[in-house]
């Protein structure tokens, strides 16, 4: 249990900015994600906090204790990685004891600790086995068990479930998250994948080549990106860009995007208020996209069907206004490719992004 | 966005006959030592069809494919493509392409030269190997890579350039196996929807191993399921997902997954019911077809999660109180896993549900949806 | 995982000294004898033997000219004759080689047993086998005949140059070769367009070790031949004469001996390296 707080991390390899003046804290408690694609900083930051990387310039704080130059054993946390490499002859039993074996603990205090934690995770009815047989997935417990057998201040996990199979880690997000929210260590999850961390954490941060982009709770993330990066990352399909600009006719506003117009009065003042130019990029997201066969309303726009996914329960269907590419997620549909159909955006759920700064204007 | 140059719409070949690509497996046997990797597979694929070949890893998929490719032999069975037997032809003399999960290309040679080779081996003149491989290369949006080696590439790309290798001949089927696996999330959610559209304009026959089912229901015509080297369903990926013919398929298309109850069948009062210890589940509308197929009163109840709903209140009909153990926020579709005494559960709740770790909920089955199984045979009754 | 310290503790820099302390001793003592000898070489006759040993003295080639003239020691055919057996060597070991490790490398021949088989060989003392093969070729009529050499070298050579290839082409995935007989290749084309050239570093790393042994070769040559087929290991060990050593020449002719092996290994070390540590294709 502990309150870790970055403030003005940096560090660099040579020319490389890897991190960029990262600041933020986490709550006692908290399960937060680290969350951006390869190369933003993510694993870097994990590593400076756990103490085998030198920040280049800033504080790292656990409890109000700033551990810059404390040595990783002594920051009181635990590390799980992706390649968990064990001896294959040694009983799961021994490596899970392994950490306080190091400590000096107790025999006593060690099966005591070992047993209730293997239950925990629903492992020890493989506690005499040795590892070398075992399934990804019970090795990933085993690797899970081990750093939590110390019940230390931080744990700290870097894409732990990467090598699982998809099914696999559908099951294993469920489980793990309600593990760590039953413990209520303070957790720290690298991830690429924003499923898993939308699905998982309390937190995200979102990073990007160094930089943070947004820090806050998954809906807030989902609902109220702050800039087109963060709203493209977050949700698959992907959210549907379209560039437009924004004209104003009668005393009503529209974003022209060529091939159609969408009218936008209501959200006139903010726009005006907030954009640099009148270039603007339309966002909806690909679930918010209703699909007909037939002209429903009066903001329904057509377009062609290129390709239709089904997914079981529910469709995606990539279509196409004139040359705009559109993607839809809606529920079990029956079109085929080349049909045309109507589409129409649900309002409380559109986005308007200045195309210049990227920020999120709506 | 990958626009196909037409080049490829001629599909006759050298003496004017119209390119088939029918593949046709018969009691098809691979044994390596005394594991049995594929076994008794029987497997019409119709001309141009799409078709996904969809198992967990060992199931027998590659080994299927390298035996039409005719670099491994069956111990039992024929392999026919167009209505040819071609158990004894050598893999050059069979007019199959093979994309192979590791993209097998050759790091001494550059893109141009890797996906050159098919053409150089059939002896086309230089000038037309250079004009073919600059047409799929600008299809495939890879015509600045062309003088790399592909130790140079990054994974999408390469992966490009082994489909360009793949595709430049125009054989009569295309066996792609795990083409996507090795890429990360969002490419492969982006390539699904290029294959599709890629394959539209090829007019190949195309067989695309994964075992990944999301990637076998959006993209194929029809899917074979296989487990173990036996096919356990061959069928549309609606008739997959709506009416799986066991208990496996059932539990592995579909994300997240069907929620599979072991139950006892129950006979009170008239009423025929499954008790599952946490609760009961009134069946007696199935009771003859239950009595019917079922070899002892050991069933499996299945329900998918998009077929439960949650509400705050008590509805009527077949009720039950469930606990929120876990709440994914996960969009579109929000995933809740609930407890019913001992059983956790999963459903779908849409994107505005909330609810904490503990909350109390009321859950209903769509009397419509569920399927019920035997556990011993593990095939489907209902 | 490596900490990244910005303090030089002092148990660190004992350390180093250490290090450095180790591989002064290893460069000593591999030097000490080359030098020497090369010393040796260009040290007027009475300084030789001297003890103390003298360092201070004034060069003189006197020996080498000794050293090429002399009718004991024909250092120009042994050198002849070493070329030949070298580079003939070469050629018969690197296909031979080759063509024998792919085979236990795609078709698993003798199921591992054949394999082991060969390798015995090198674990096998030359000098136990010195007698048979002497009765050999004398019935053959090889004796003091270059071929005789060339033969026995090849022998001596392959077990390890397909122990080194098989690891190599084990190397190479499958996947590239059965595409390539898909796209239309036979086995024999797979096998030149696709894998030689990806194992050519092997194959560099073959031909080096391979000649290396034969050049420095003499127990064989030794025995095997008379005046003909001289080897330059050979005519050097001619300085060993009934009257004594003559170190002055023989020191000359040693280093003669040492150069071309020398200059050799000085262009071809990095590829050496990057031979052995090609490791992964991927």
């Amino acid at each position: 249990m502990a309150v870790v707080r970055l403030e003005n991390l940096t560090k660099r390899f040579g020319n490389v900015v890897a991190v960029n003046n990262l600041s933020l804290e986490i709550k006692d408690g908290e399960f937060v994600s680290f969350l951006g694609p390869s190369g933003c900083g993510k694993t870097t930051t994990l590593r400076m906090i756990a103490g085998v990387e030198r920040p280049t310039e800033g504080k790292i704080c656990i409890d109000d204790v700033v551990v810059n130059d404390l040595p990783s054993k002594d920051r009181d946390i635990a590390m799980v990685f992706q390649f968990y490499v064990m001896y294959p002859a040694m009983k799961v039993f021994d490596q899970i004891a392994f950490p306080l074996k190091m400590r000096g603990a107790s025999k006593d205090e060690i099966k005591k600790s070992v047993r209730k934690v293997a239950t925990i995770l629903g492992i020890d009815h493989l506690l005499n086995l040795p590892v070398g047989g075992l399934t990804m997935g019970e090795r990933q417990r085993i690797e899970l068990a081990r750093a939590m057998v110390r019940r230390p201040k931080v744990y700290l996990l870097d894409e732990p479930l990467t090598n699982l199979d998809a099914k696999l880690r559908a099951r294993m997000r469920g489980e793990l998250k309600r593990l760590i929210k039953t413990l209520g260590t303070t957790t720290i999850y690298v991830t690429h994948d924003q499923l898993e961390a939308i699905s998982m954490a309390d937190r995200i941060g979102v990073m990007k080549l160094g930089s943070l982009q947004q820090y806050d709770t998954p809906e807030n993330m989902y609902d109220h990106p702050k800039n087109l990066f963060v709203a493209g990352f977050i949700g698959t399909p992907a959210i549907d860009f379209v560039d437009c600009s924004l004209v104003e006719k009668d005393g009503r506003a529209f974003l022209d995007a060529g091939e159609f117009v969408y009218e936008v009065t209501e959200f006139r003042e903010n726009i005006v208020k907030d954009s640099t130019s009148p270039e603007l990029i339309l966002g909806i997201r690909p679930e918010h996209i209703s699909v007909n066969k037939q002209c429903a309303a009066e903001n329904s726009i057509e377009a062609q069907v290129n390709v239709v996914e089904p997914t079981g329960n529910r469709t995606i269907v990539r279509m196409s206004i004139g040359k705009h590419p559109l993607v839809a997620n809606t529920g079990v549909l029956a079109i085929s490719p080349d049909e045309k159909v109507w589409v129409s955006f649900d309002r409380a759920k559109i986005h308007i992004f200045d195309k210049k700064t990227e920020r999120t204007i709506i | 966005m990958i626009e196909i140059a037409k080049w490829n719409s001629n599909r006759l070949g050298k003496d004017g006959q119209e390119i088939l690509g029918k593949v046709a497996l018969k009691g098809i046997t691979k044994r390596f030592g005394d594991k049995t990797a594929v076994n008794k597979l029987d497997l019409q694929v119709a001309d141009g069809e799409f078709m996904c070949l969809l198992g967990p890893s060992g199931a027998g998929k590659t080994t299927t494919f390298r035996m039409i490719a005719g670099v491994e032999r069956p111990d039992e069975g024929e392999i026919y493509i167009d209505d040819v037997l071609v158990n004894q032809l050598p893999p050059k003399d069979r007019d199959i392409a093979m994309m192979f999960q590791s993209y097998a290309l050759y790091p001494h040679k550059t893109v141009y030269e890797n996906i050159a080779y098919p053409l150089k081996k059939r002896g086309l003149s230089d000038s037309d190997i250079k004009n073919r491989v600059n047409q799929v290369a600008e299809t495939l949006g890879i015509s600045s890579l062309l003088d790399r080696l592909p130790k140079q590439l990054s994974g999408g790309e390469k992966q490009r350039v082994a489909m360009g290798r793949a595709i430049i001949r125009q054989p009569k089927a295309l066996l792609l196996d795990e083409p996507l696996t090795n890429l990360d999330a969002k490419l492969r959610e982006q390539m699904r929807g290029e294959f599709k559209r890629l394959r539209r304009e090829l007019k190949t026959t195309i067989i695309l191993a994964t075992p990944d089912q999301l990637e076998a229901i959006s993209m194929g015509d029809r899917v074979a399921v296989m487990d173990f080297g036996n096919l356990l369903q061959f069928d549309s990926p609606d008739v997959l997902y709506n009416h799986p013919t066991n208990l496996f398929i059932a539990g592995f298309v579909g994300s997240p997954a069907m929620n599979l109850v072991e139950c006892t069948l129950v006979d009170t009062n008239g009423r025929v019911l499954l008790d599952a210890g946490d609760f009961t589940y009134d069946v007696s509308r199935f009771k003859d077809q239950i009595k019917q197929q079922a070899t002892s009163s050991e069933l499996t109840l299945g329900i998918r999660p998009e077929h439960i709903s949650m509400s705050r209140s008590r509805a009527d009909g077949e009720c039950y109180e469930a606990e929120i153990y876990v709440v994914e926020p996960a969009r579109p579709d929000i995933v809740v896993e609930i407890r019913v005494g001992k059983r956790v559960l999963t459903a779908l709740a849409p994107e505005t549900f909330r609810a904490n770790m503990g909350d109390k909920v009321w859950i209903t089955f769509d009397q419509e949806k569920i399927h019920i199984f035997d556990k011993k045979t593990e095939n489907a009754i209902v | 995982m490596t900490m990244t310290s910005s303090k030089s503790s002092p148990t660190s820099l004992v350390k180093k000294a250490l290090i450095y302390l180790a591989v002064a001793v290893i460069l000593i003592a591999t030097l000490t004898p080359l030098v020497w000898m090369v010393a040796t070489s260009i040290k007027p006759e009475p300084d030789i033997l001297v003890t103390p040993p003298r360092f201070l003295f004034t060069p003189t080639l006197d020996h080498y000219w000794f050293a090429l003239a002399s009718p004991e020691a024909p250092l120009v055919r042994g050198l002849y004759n070493s070329l030949i057996i070298s580079l003939a060597t070469i050629a018969l070991v690197v296909p031979i080689s080759a063509l024998a490790a792919y085979g236990f490398a795609r078709y698993n021949l003798g199921g591992g047993h054949l394999q082991f088989y060969i390798l015995t060989v090198k674990m096998f003392p030359p000098i136990a086998a010195i007698i048979p093969f002497f009765v050999i070729f004398q019935n053959l009529n090889l004796l003091d005949n270059v071929i005789s050499l060339i033969i026995l070298n090849t022998l001596f050579n392959l077990p390890f140059a397909i122990w080194l290839l098989y690891g190599f082409f084990k190397e190479i995935p499958t996947d590239l070769e059965e595409s390539a007989m898909i796209e239309g290749s036979t086995r024999f084309e797979v096998f030149r367009e696709i894998v030689l050239p990806l194992v050519a570093p092997g194959l560099a790393v073959t031909a080096i070790f391979s000649i290396l042994f034969t050049w420095n070769e003499f127990l064989f040559a030794f025995i095997l031949t008379r005046s003909q087929a001289v080897t330059l290991t050979v005519a050097v060990s001619g300085f060993w004469t009934h009257r004594g050593i003559l170190w002055g020449p023989l020191s000359a002719a040693a280093t003669i001996c040492v150069i071309p092996m020398f200059i050799f290994a000085l262009i071809i070390q990095r590829y050496i390296v990057r031979g052995l540590t090609f490791g992964a294709i991927k």
